[in-house]
């Protein structure tokens, strides 16, 4: 275990993500994301290691909400958070109509940070809930009532959003977060992708070599 | 704001600068350091809030290696600077990012270091980003020994004799950094950990504390081992030859695309100087007494400007511009009477027909001098949140987005993206180290790497994307089914509220200075000689004449960014 910065957190995050294929917006909103939940000491990396694990030879377009109306879905059958949270968090105005249904999710703890941030843009709060775990958050707050447990699972079919809730008994912020190695590792390998290899003539010509004195 | 602002001066949007005129990177790459810079804002609050320094511990042997601790207690905190000295080979002195030992290694503790913290940075700060330091660490940094100067220094002061000024001034210091880094780097505190204190919450306050201590350390570090390799004979330093020294420091690309990643801080350091410019340029009358601050301190920038020195061809013509616009100046000037109202209105007008952007710019941080207490209170606006200008507003109108396009991407929509020199660089990081470089797309295997730092390109493609569309329809929808096009959205919702957020020339292009990236950002940090080892790599000179430490009690704090007229 190696203790890390929140801004260690999300550089790593946003590499990672990009690294394994998403655009750059997805993987800004990503590092955001992860370092958010980090702050609650909601083990985002660990989060986002399976995550990245899972859809690493998926089609990401087959994996954002396609189908709005009614329980959200996409094409595969099964949800990226970061597609959906993104989308939800883009989309937060529809709360202010109805509530929102979601399908079948990956790593449904990822959509928490988008919550959260479209809490913040309508000024109000939102409930989240899948099995028995309800998560309210008003965009600087959040409050888990349930198992905690449940937090974690790879994926979960049903999640629910509406207006509605208060906060209370929030979770307490961290400023840094300890990270399993091989979670570290596991995106560390995914933000390799980012940088370029090596070369003698990258080194000479890419940074300039300054003349010393 | 200020709250000595006076009404009859509150200034209207409209008078300020668009960000169409300012946004330039050949404008940007002119800058000059002023009286908001951060080195000038550090300063001047350790004077008035009577900073006492000390400096508990001192173990450096005659080679300089060892550790020593100095102290900075203020108000409310104490902060040290914990010193590594080392004895590094010639051959393996180097300021890129991969170095992997360096002359002198620091941390900067929140607090006061036990003998524990000390033995525990021992192992990991000279590592640098090889090591891990903790939340107690706010900065980490490193500098190596210029080559032309230390030795002659220690070896003058060793016999007893003063070392030569012009030689001093050839160079301007006895040790450069090339890094210095904080916000949460290699373990370091997040910016989030200090930014309610009063005293850290201003851009970069840790780092200027940095490396105002380092310069303290660098000092006393010769005349340590001057005196201890010849004790008898060897001398301290004259006070007056001691200001000459500042801490050099080698910028490369690892600061270039700063000002790029942080639109938000970039905005309300622009705005603030804008605000800054616009006020005075308000302002009906001057005083006899303001006017005679002017004309010092322009003549106090135009010795600065004779005695700035670079090599670069590229920074020798800039100085051609610079030195030319100090004789139109003086001489513009001299005829000037101000009476009539408005006078520095009436200056800067002339001055953006008369003179190059260097000109210009030199004034517009002249035109500051005088008035401390209009403007000096607008540094507390010089942070950001960056977060909170973050998510993507999905329910603006497609109508709205395109109208911010056309305003703040104009320029951008003409260029065509395809033609090889608009699209020449690529910016990425390197697994070496993960140094920041930038490569020729037509020339290296690089573009699968390519860092997202082309708004002007980007924006054109969410255009093209974006006509189809019609007017009414969301955001939201069009990045769902556009997601290549979040970041550029982000950016262009962010400007649309932050008019200096963007930088509106293009970045990627052949003909792309980077150096101009760097100029901007270095002259906030209150650099005031800039000198380009290539068209990514400047060295500058930081706090160079400004008082030390235990000098700032007796000592004007906010006098030395440009050399006093008395000196030759």
């Amino acid at each position: 275990m190696t203790i890390f910065s929140l801004n260690e957190v999300e550089v790593m995050a946003k590499r990672a993500t990009r690294g394994a294929g998403y655009e750059w917006g997805i993987a800004e909103e990503a590092g955001k994301a992860i370092r958010w939940l980090c702050s609650f000491d909601l083990n985002g990396c660990e989060a986002l290691a399976q995550l990245l694990k899972s859809v690493e030879h998926s089609s990401f377009l087959d994996m954002r909400p396609t189908k709005m109306d009614g329980v959200w879905t996409s094409n595969s059958g099964v949800m990226c958070p970061l597609l959906a949270g993104s989308t939800l968090s883009d989309f937060a105005f529809k709360l202010k109509e109805n509530p929102v249904s979601m399908g079948k999710t990956l790593q449904p703890k990822i959509l928490i940070p988008f919550v959260a941030a479209g809490a913040y843009q309508l000024q109000s709060v939102v409930t989240l809930s899948w099995g028995n775990l309800i998560i309210v958050t008003n965009g600087d707050d959040v409050c888990v009532s349930g198992d905690h447990e449940g937090l974690s699972p790879l994926h979960i079919d049903n999640i629910t959003l509406s207006l509605s809730g208060h906060t209370s008994q929030n979770l307490p912020l961290s400023s840094r977060i300890e990270v399993p190695k091989d979670t570290w590792d596991t995106l560390n390998m995914f933000a390799h992708q980012v940088y370029a290899p090596a070369t003698e003539e990258s080194r000479l010509l890419g940074a300039g070599e300054p003349i010393e004195n | 704001m200020n709250e000595t602002l006076d009404p009859a001066t509150v200034v209207s949007a409209s008078s300020m600068r668009s960000p169409d005129t300012v946004m330039r990177l050949a404008r940007l790459g002119a800058f000059h350091q002023c009286r908001l810079s951060f080195m000038r804002t550090l300063l001047r609050r350790l004077k008035r809030e009577d900073w006492q320094f000390d400096r508990p511990k001192f173990h450096i042997n005659e080679l300089g290696v060892g550790t020593a601790v100095y102290s900075a207690e203020g108000p409310d905190r104490t902060y040290s600077l914990v010193c590594f000295g080392h004895d590094l080979l010639p051959e393996q002195r180097s300021d890129r990012v991969i170095a992997d030992a360096w002359d002198a290694t620091f941390a900067l503790f929140d607090g006061v270091p036990s003998e524990g913290d000390i033995e525990r940075l021992s192992h990991n700060v000279p590592l640098q980003e090889a090591g891990r330091v903790t939340q107690r660490e706010l900065c980490l940094s490193r500098a190596n020994r210029s080559a032309r100067l230390f030795d002659y220094v220690v070896d003058c002061l060793a016999d007893g004799k003063q070392p030569d000024k012009g030689k001093i001034d050839a160079v301007g210091y006895l040790m450069r950094t090339t890094a210095v880094y904080g916000s949460g780097k290699f373990g370091a505190a997040d910016r989030e950990v200090i930014a309610d204190r009063k005293e850290l919450a201003g851009p970069f306050q840790a780092e200027m504390l940095t490396v105002f201590l380092i310069r303290a350390f660098v000092l006393d570090l010769v005349e340590h081992m001057a005196h201890a390799r010849a004790p008898k004979t060897a001398a301290p330093l004259d006070r007056g030859l001691r200001r000459r020294f500042g801490v050099g420091n080698s910028t490369g690309l690892g600061l270039a695309p700063f000002i790029i990643n942080h639109p938000v801080l970039l905005n309300n350091w622009i705005a603030a100087r804008e605000v800054a410019l616009a006020c005075v340029r308000a302002l009906r009358s001057v005083t006899p007494a303001e006017i005679k601050v002017f004309k010092q301190m322009l003549a106090r920038a135009r010795v600065n400007a004779d005695n700035w020195k670079s090599e670069h061809p590229l920074q020798v013509k800039k100085l051609g511009s610079l030195r030319a616009d100090f004789e139109k100046l003086e001489t513009h000037i001299s005829a000037q009477s101000f009476d009539a109202e408005k006078p520095w209105d009436d200056l800067y007008q002339w001055a953006e027909e008369h003179l190059s952007f260097e000109g210009q710019e030199q004034l517009v941080s002249l035109l500051l001098e005088p008035y401390g207490e209009l403007v000096d209170g607008i540094v507390s606006c010089m942070g950001a949140d960056e977060s909170a200008a973050f998510n993507i507003d999905g329910a603006m109108s497609i109508n709205q987005l395109k109208e911010i396009i056309e305003d703040v991407y104009g320029w951008a929509l003409p260029i065509d993206w395809q033609q090889a020199e608009n699209q020449a660089r690529v910016w990425y990081v390197s697994e070496e180290k993960l140094e920041p470089r930038l490569g020729e797309r037509f020339q290296e295997p690089v573009e699968p790497y390519e860092q997202p730092l082309a708004p002007g390109r980007d924006a054109s493609a969410l255009y093209k994307d974006i006509e189809d569309w019609s007017g009414e329809n969301t955001v939201a929808a069009f990045v769902l089914r556009h997601p290549q096009h979040r970041h550029m959205v982000r950016r262009a919702q962010i400007t649309a509220k932050y008019p200096y957020a963007e930088i509106r020339d293009n970045t990627i292009s052949s003909a792309l200075l980077p150096i101009d990236l760097l100029r901007c950002k270095l002259s906030f940090f209150g650099a005031t000689h800039f000198d380009p080892r290539s068209d990514r790599w400047v060295r500058i000179n930081m706090f160079k004449d400004a008082p030390f430490p235990n000098e700032l009690s007796d000592s004007n704090a906010d006098d030395w960014s440009y050399p006093l007229l008395a000196e030759s």
